[in-house]
């Protein structure tokens, strides 16, 4: 068969890419919520970064927090000896 | 062409938003442990009294959270921090850092939540889907512990009672600084601070 009147062949190829740029784009969205990569780079080194802000360790807060200089023992006297 | 562009555009302006929010959270937290190193540096010196102390450390620290070039920042639902600072024994204060041993640690404090961080951009997706989207899983906790010297009152309370602690203190193998000493004799001065 031939077709006689080819006029509608720009606007039918601009549809095509219309669809795939938007399935393209709509695919790689999905893949970024679905793998969470937005969390992934905020929330999962917040994490460390919180703790290391709070007890200058690369741990999360509650597990450095037993790092922190308050937590350890130090050598110091708060009272003399008696005298003799 | 044009769908190419608006798609590459909407990668570059998310990601750059990701970048600017982990930028300024960065910056902020910087500032805001400078604001309580300066508050903790107004605690620390000696003054009249302790309630003085934690009056100059407040002072300074709501001053400079006020200041027209900060408050924008701290109060624009960016970040939160507190309005009235922790001050004093902050191993005891604040139980996130931990129970303290031997505890050294005086200073001033505040929680910090970054509530910037939590956003749901389109395309990109949230940055804490299991949050309630008020930022409370971006917290944490900024302090300076600089100590706190002993103020005049305190200082005048020691010297008070040196005397009658030192005519108190059990002495084995010789006499006890009580014997032939009287608690009347002993004159209160103050010679340069503690």
């Amino acid at each position: 068969m031939v077709i006689k009147n080819q006029k509608g062949q720009a606007i039918t190829e601009a549809v095509l890419m219309l669809v795939l740029f938007f399935g393209v784009t709509l695919f790689v969205s999905n893949y970024f919520v679905d793998k969470g990569l937005v969390s992934q780079i905020v929330k999962t080194p917040w994490q460390k970064l919180s703790g290391m802000i709070q007890n200058g360790e690369w741990e999360t807060r509650s597990a450095g927090a037993a790092h922190h200089p308050s937590g350890y023992d130090r050598h110091l006297s708060l009272r003399g000896e008696d005298a003799k | 062409m044009t769908l190419d562009f608006i798609f590459a555009l909407v990668l570059i302006i998310g990601f750059s938003a990701i970048l600017f929010v982990i930028s300024i959270t960065m910056t902020t937290v910087s500032v805001v442990q400078y604001i309580t190193f300066s508050a903790s540096r107004n605690y620390f010196a000696a003054h009249t009294d302790p309630a003085n102390q934690v009056q100059m450390a407040t002072q300074k620290y709501q001053e400079l959270i006020s200041d027209p070039v900060i408050k924008p920042l701290l109060s624009n639902g960016w970040f939160e921090v507190l309005k009235e600072p922790n001050v004093g024994d902050l191993s005891r204060v604040e139980p996130a850092l931990g129970a303290p041993k031997v505890n050294t640690f005086w200073g001033v404090g505040t929680s910090f939540t970054a509530k910037i961080l939590d956003f749901n951009l389109p395309y990109f997706g949230k940055s804490d889907p299991d949050g309630t989207g008020d930022g409370s899983n971006f917290e944490t906790y900024i302090s300076s512990m600089l100590g706190r010297e002993p103020t005049e009152k305190e200082c005048w309370e020691f010297i008070a009672n040196r005397w009658k602690a030192i005519r108190a203190i059990s002495v084995s193998g010789g006499a006890a600084y009580s014997t032939g000493t009287s608690e009347d004799a002993y004159v209160p001065m103050e010679d340069s601070g503690c």
